[in-house]
């Protein structure tokens, strides 16, 4: 994947899911964070209160400004006094009618990018975009009925054994035909895990960036958004809440931990 | 002779059933079960029948007495919290669906039944 020019601009950026988006833009996002001191925006419109990608970049990329719906016109402003925005496009939005992108001042350098996987060719995307950028990810097959389920996990510390399982059962298709998952999940030990599947692949699991949170639960986001067909969401919420700690334990963890750390100082 | 020897099936009755596939081609002549048939897995109750349609001797786990009398006397460490929701969930059901395991021969019963053969 080949970066644009580090120029005052909003790009906007779509493509199937598990096409690449996010991982494209966090490469554009490195190279402008390594050559520049410009200010750098993010947004993904109507990803509701469970934004991942939104929660990754910020992790990934403190000094990255994360802009929200309804902060649209901050957008603009930022763009104008000299920052580069990245907007990502869910695949769940219709790219015809996104009046975001319809009420961009025409003052403002505005640039279309879709995501594809290489060889392949989506004629929806290809027609939108000015530019196409091949990824090496394959995306998956996504039926005309497809669910999209969020559910927010801040507050919730995973029994690593169980969160496991759980993935293993989900990505299986123990809940329904899943194409695409992924999620910020908290830990016993105080670590966090961006872990992320597109059907047909290897799981992918990331350790973010965080402090280790031992002091109660964890006070920052956390949350899962699983993209399938036929899903049972009540099974899930269900075995979900069955990964989960109790206070009790988690106390018992962050002493552990806490205890450990003391000992190999 | 051939004698296959299994435990620890935990209600997995996939596995139960691909283990059993592999002993019929391996042309075992007898077949013991040592215990633990329940625990965390998801289907218990098809796990016992399986067991008890085969007349396969049987000696009982502590798994197997915890689940049905809703004991902790062998201090069983669950997998994960997630099998030991499970778990939990599943001792109720076997409680309140006929105590289908109950009938699990004890260890000492097992040896003496296997003695009289």
């Amino acid at each position: 994947m080949s970066n644009l020019k580090n120029e005052s601009q909003i790009i906007a950026i779509a493509g199937l899911a598990g096409a690449g988006k996010t991982s494209w833009i966090l490469q554009q996002i490195q190279i402008a964070a390594q050559t520049s001191a410009q200010q750098i925006v993010y947004f993904a419109p109507s990803s509701g209160t469970v934004a991942i990608d939104a929660n990754l970049v910020a992790i990934q990329f403190p000094d990255v400004e994360i802009l929200s719906d309804g902060q649209e016109l901050d957008l603009f402003t930022r763009v104008a006094n000299g920052a580069i925005a990245y907007v990502e496009l869910g695949f769940h939005l219709n790219l015809a009618k996104m009046p975001l992108l319809d009420s961009i001042p025409e003052s403002l350098s505005y640039h279309k990018v879709a995501v594809c996987p290489r060889g392949r060719h989506y004629a929806e995307f290809q027609s939108w975009a000015d530019r196409v950028v091949e990824s090496d990810l394959d995306t998956a097959q996504i039926s005309s009925q497809v669910q999209v389920w969020r559910s927010p996990l801040t507050g919730q510390v995973f029994d690593p054994s169980s969160l496991n399982v759980f993935w293993y059962e989900l990505t299986e298709g123990g809940y329904g035909e899943v194409y695409r998952c992924k999620g910020i999940f908290d830990l016993a030990d105080g670590r966090a895990f961006y872990i992320d599947y597109t059907k047909g692949k290897e799981s992918v699991y990331i350790e973010l960036r965080l402090p280790r949170w031992l002091e109660g639960r964890p006070q920052r986001f956390s949350g899962i958004e699983v993209v399938g067909a036929g899903l049972d969401n009540s099974e899930m919420i269900k075995s979900i809440t069955d990964c989960c700690l109790s206070d009790e334990i988690i106390q018992n963890y962050q002493q552990q931990i806490k205890r450990s750390q003391l000992i190999s100082v | 002779m051939k004698i296959a020897v299994m435990s620890c099936i935990h209600s997995n009755y996939e596995a139960l059933d691909a283990v059993l596939r592999d002993i019929d081609r391996a042309k075992a002549e007898k077949i013991f079960c040592l215990g633990d048939l329940v625990g965390y897995g998801p289907e218990p109750h098809a796990v016992v029948e399986m067991i008890r349609s085969l007349d396969i001797p049987t000696v009982q786990g502590c798994w197997d007495e915890d689940i049905v009398e809703g004991l902790n006397s062998c201090e069983c460490s669950y997998p994960s919290v997630l099998a030991e929701h499970r778990g939990r969930n599943i001792a109720v059901d076997s409680r309140m669906n006929g105590q289908k395991s109950r009938s699990i021969p004890t260890r000492s019963s097992f040896w003496l039944n296997y003695q009289r053969r």
